[in-house]
């Protein structure tokens, strides 16, 4: 516990990130190519969707990253309100646009698989909508941090959204149990293992393991980034006190 | 992959989507972590200091 609290400490932060940006950086660089030549090139095309299968391996490494992200950000609040951590608020603030963007990619080439598929870009499914739903979740947890000039005031009300919109992120996970929906039901996460073959199921692992890395290089970029702001802000606060 | 396919334009669309959306969202953040990271120096070199507790309290 004393470990992890020494990086409560921005200062002790910076020095973290700085190490492992670089690193971070190229394994997601490394993963990015070999995943997009394994779906690209090597998964084969598949007996009923044909090559059409090969949407799977940027839609479903998105919806992985948008649930995994607000997962991140409903934790971090959390620390935020129980254990008042210097950089929990920060972290959920910086990993929301992050998460927005994987929720838009994986609702968009969803519509974009769904068309050729079904027949049709959307239905008012159980996983569709409440992934539309984790994408206006998204939406509003950003939209406090830009109404709510006081950034205390601002971090206490996010956090309860992004506690409360975590709700939603096991209805998204368990729609396709719970309700008969267009959506296919699970395939990789089963309890029974996934019923994928390996040739479609490493590309898309490769893939889903090179969303999660482009996060936390994203991350903790975006970190350094708010942590310098706020010193900025309180610099600009001082400057302002002089005058 | 059969660039002749049916609906190859769905797969291309999806692949060229994604990849600017990403590179959109890389590059914002870069951008603006280069220009707090300026900004940041240019208060530093002008001698600011960030302000204490003891005087965020007065």
């Amino acid at each position: 516990m004393a470990r992890f609290e020494k990086f409560a400490n921005p200062t002790q932060f910076l020095r973290l990130q700085g190490f492992l940006q670089p690193w971070v950086t190229a394994i997601t660089i490394i993963l990015f190519v070999v995943g997009l030549y394994l779906s690209l090139f090597v998964a084969p095309a598949d007996y009923q969707q044909k090559e059409t299968v090969r949407i799977m391996f940027v839609h479903v490494p998105a919806a992985w990253a948008g649930l995994m992200v607000y997962t991140v950000m409903a934790l971090s609040s959390a620390v935020a309100i129980i254990f008042r951590h210097p950089l929990a608020d920060v972290a959920a603030k910086s990993a929301a646009p992050i998460g927005l963007a994987f929720t838009f990619l994986s609702l968009v080439t969803g519509a974009l698989w769904g068309k050729p598929m079904w027949g049709t870009y959307w239905v008012w499914d159980a996983r569709l909508t409440s992934m539309f739903v984790l994408f206006l979740l998204y939406l509003g947890y950003m939209a406090i941090w830009q109404a709510i000039e006081d950034p205390h005031r601002a971090a206490r009300i996010s956090s309860i959204v992004a506690l409360v919109g975590f709700i939603n992120v096991p209805i998204i996970k368990f729609s396709v149990d719970w309700w008969n929906t267009l959506h296919q039901p699970a395939s990789v996460f089963k309890m029974n293992g996934p019923a994928i073959s390996p040739s479609i199921l490493i590309p898309l692992l490769v893939m889903g393991a090179a969303y999660s890395f482009l996060f936390l290089a994203l991350h903790l970029l975006a970190l350094k980034t708010e942590v310098n702001a706020r010193k900025l802000r309180q610099m600009q606060l001082a400057e302002a006190g002089k005058v | 992959m059969d660039l002749n396919a049916p609906h190859m334009n769905f797969i291309l669309a999806c692949y060229i989507i994604s990849a600017v959306v990403l590179v959109i969202l890389t590059a914002s953040i870069v951008i603006r972590s280069r220009q707090v990271e300026k900004k940041l120096d240019r208060l530093t070199a002008a001698g600011a200091r960030r302000r204490r507790k003891a005087d965020a309290g007065k």
